[in-house]
């Protein structure tokens, strides 16, 4: 995967999580950043202009619903792909709604958030 | 029956309101005069039982109303005088009205006193009989009057003959004979009488004008009481005869006494165990019902000694029974008596001494009840008791295991949100392995790192396991333990789940206690409150929804205070909240027993207090207790 150039923004709150997932996208990004709620990864989205968003939904100070819509409002082309948890499936229409590209279902399988990530990026090449 | 009226007439304020105050006191209708004229206007209209008779007053002569009280024949005239002159008292009986006299000159108090005995011993006269014995129709009349107005009912026999044949047929009290007679004399009379066992005591006094010493002396041996000789003054009459009624009157009261006292005696031997023991604690005597309760084969024989068959264990006892007997005491204890003979009863005895006039001990009567059936009585219901104690606290239990199997639920709840996020990390873990193999980039220090990592989730997941099954163990004793561990247990359980609905849980520990306490319980008390507070803050959707949970001291108390700030309980509800089945929650999210089975714990199984109310936010739970200490 030629990912050598693309700015990643990964948002998750749980250190336990968040730790593996920067472990597993270590594998095939080189920019990647980190936020750990909503409101930060806002501030970062707009620090770093990622190429691709990466975000938890229940997170302390602002979900990841808000977040995303929050980003959309300010650029509507931003790739967002949410990890949702079996208890978090009502959100799905609603950032469906809000224009949010892709989403993966918690636990999270490896393969299947690939997939995403390319399908994601693939849109942009469009 | 009704009141007896009085009309005192008396000149001296003093006396005669005295006399009002104290005779109304004893019940009298009492009508007051201070003078003839006024005497003489009441009893024109008014008649009365009794009179009291001032001789000297203002407007005359005493006397000079006795004509009037006359009139009615009924009355009882007592004369109140200092006049110690003798015919004229003689005189005044002459009107058959004046039944007595009575000395001005004595202390007030005895006078009243005198005038109350009278009155109160002419009304016991109507039940006795007196038969007047004389062959002079005069006499008989006199003394008939003199007597019926003394109360007596009166019988009169012209003769000895007559006398028996009366005595015969009436039941008579008392006679009043005179000696010489035709037909049957005093004596013949006398001795007849007597000869009749049924009359032996009948009190006879014998009127004769002799003076002859030996004829008195034999008039006596004839069986005589008393003897008056003639010519008497009427009130010496009536003195002697007052006084021989009085005695047959007492005699009667006594063989009345007599015969009660042989029931009481009878009906304590049949009812009751019946020892007499003498100063020392010999037995004297011991009733059929003890002899039966004890003996198989042997009588308890008078002249053993108490203490013989008193059971080795209560001889300690003896001394202080002897000590309070001495005292003149009453005592009483439950005694255990035994011996080779006969099996163990308990009885429960009062002994009380009988002293003689010297002050010695003459007699103990020793009243008992069995008591072993009682007391086995007893036991089987203590018992009854511990058993249905054990039957509620099993009743409880079951409630208690009840509730924590429908919390059941709850708690695979609890578990799912404590450990999704670590098989989450456990999942990615796996697959970062698989694929940094695949990428070549599978190195010593991500393996390393990797493996510890799992290894301290792996642990903490097992540790969640031990904490629920801790949380399940079933553990009745009390354990000395610090509060803040027991909040923390129920914090555990419930933090993932509140964390995952955003619920903010605050603890704060004004003081650190340890008391010795059913620390499950407890902790199950406050995951169940905290559980309720949850429920209802995602009910009411409320806007930053949080617990907090202080624990602090008060005195020898541990509060512990579980505030929310959901709304409160509804007034119609919160009376209600620790009935057992009682819920607000839809079917299959309450059971309604959580609430009651916190109260039960912390009241009944813990000493302390559950109360609850709303505060402006929300509801507070408070839990006190009593902080016991180890050695307590």
């Amino acid at each position: 995967m030629m990912n050598d150039d693309l700015v990643l923004l990964y948002v998750e709150d749980e250190a336990s999580i968040r730790e593996e997932m920067i472990d597993i996208l270590e594998l095939d990004f080189e920019h990647i950043h980190v936020a750990t709620n909503g409101q930060e990864g806002l501030e970062m989205f707009q620090k770093f202009h990622p190429d691709l968003i990466i975000s938890d939904i229940q997170m302390p100070l602002m979900d990841g619903i808000t977040m995303s819509q929050e980003i959309l409002s300010i650029d509507p082309e931003a790739k967002i792909i949410l990890t949702t948890a079996f208890n978090e499936q009502g959100y799905l229409e609603k950032a469906k709604e809000a224009g949010i590209k892709g989403y993966v279902n918690k636990p999270l399988n490896i393969n299947e958030l690939f997939e995403q990530i390319e399908a994601v990026l693939a849109s942009k090449k469009e | 029956m009704s009141k007896q009226s009085i009309f005192i007439i008396d000149d001296s304020k003093l006396i005669n309101n005295s006399l009002k105050n104290s005779l109304e006191q004893r019940g009298f209708e009492v009508t007051q005069a201070f003078d003839i004229a006024t005497a003489k206007a009441i009893l024109l209209d008014n008649s009365f039982d009794y009179a009291l008779l001032d001789l000297v007053l203002p407007d005359g002569d005493g006397e000079t109303l006795l004509p009037f009280l006359q009139i009615h024949e009924e009355i009882r005239v007592i004369v109140m005088t200092s006049d110690r002159d003798a015919d004229r008292r003689e005189n005044l009986f002459s009107f058959g009205i004046v039944i007595d006299y009575i000395t001005k000159d004595r202390h007030f108090d005895e006078m009243e006193l005198s005038i109350v005995q009278l009155i109160e011993r002419i009304s016991t006269n109507n039940n006795l009989t007196i038969l007047v014995v004389d062959d002079s129709n005069f006499m008989r009349t006199h003394l008939r009057i003199l007597l019926s107005k003394r109360g007596f009912k009166v019988l009169v026999a012209i003769d000895g003959k007559e006398a028996l044949q009366v005595i015969k047929k009436h039941k008579i009290d008392a006679a009043i004979v005179d000696l010489e007679m035709p037909v049957m004399d005093g004596n013949r009379l006398l001795s007849a009488i007597r000869r009749d066992r049924a009359n032996l005591l009948m009190p006879i006094m014998v009127i004769s004008g002799t003076s002859d010493p030996s004829k008195i002396a034999r008039v006596i041996k004839n069986g005589a009481n008393d003897f008056i000789k003639k010519p008497y003054a009427n009130e010496e009459l009536l003195l002697k005869v007052d006084k021989m009624m009085e005695e047959l009157k007492h005699e009667r009261l006594i063989k009345v006494h007599e015969a009660r006292f042989a029931m009481y005696n009878r009906a304590i031997d049949e009812a009751a165990i019946f020892l007499k023991l003498d100063r020392d604690l010999n037995i004297l005597y011991a009733n059929h019902a003890l002899c039966d309760l004890l003996v198989r084969s042997v009588e308890i024989n008078e002249g053993t000694h108490f203490a013989d068959y008193v059971s080795s264990n209560d001889k300690k006892h003896l001394d202080a029974l002897q000590k309070e007997l001495q005292q003149g005491n009453t005592y009483q204890r439950v005694f255990n008596l035994t011996s080779e003979n006969f099996d163990s009863v308990s009885l429960r005895l009062t002994f009380t001494p009988l002293k003689e006039n010297d002050d010695t001990i003459k007699e103990i009567l020793v009243i008992g009840f069995d008591v072993s059936l009682l007391q086995q009585k007893e036991s089987f219901l203590e018992k009854r008791v511990s058993v249905e104690a054990k039957k509620n606290w099993e009743q409880n239990k079951l409630l208690i295991q009840q509730s924590k199997m429908a919390s059941m639920g709850e708690m695979i709840g609890h578990i799912g949100h404590q450990w999704r996020q670590p098989l989450n990390s456990l999942g990615l873990m796996f697959q970062k392995l698989n694929k940094a193999y695949h990428k070549n980039k599978l190195n010593e220090e991500l393996m390393d790192r990797s493996t510890e990592k799992a290894m301290r989730i792996i642990s903490q997941m097992s540790k969640t396991i031990d904490d629920f099954r801790d949380f399940f163990k079933d553990d009745k004793t009390m354990h000395f333990s610090k509060l803040s561990d027991i909040v923390q247990q129920s914090y555990d359980i419930i933090e993932s789940t509140l964390h995952n609905k955003n619920i903010l849980l605050k603890t704060h520990y004004a003081d650190e206690i340890s008391l010795l306490c059913l620390k499950n319980e407890l902790s199950q008390v406050i995951l169940n409150i905290i559980s309720n507070a949850m429920d209802a803050l995602v009910h009411n959707d409320t806007d930053n929804p949080q617990i907090s949970i202080t624990v602090e001291r008060k005195k020898n108390d541990a509060i512990i205070i579980i505030d929310d700030n959901a709304g409160g309980i509804p007034d119609n509800v919160i009376d209600r909240i620790f009935e057992p089945y009682f819920t607000t929650k839809e079917k299959d999210n309450g059971t309604g027993i959580g609430l009651y089975m916190s109260k039960t714990i912390i009241e009944e199984h813990m000493d302390g207090h559950l109360e609850v109310c709303n505060t402006l936010s929300g509801a507070s739970f408070k839990i006190t207790l009593p902080i016991k200490q180890e050695n307590e």
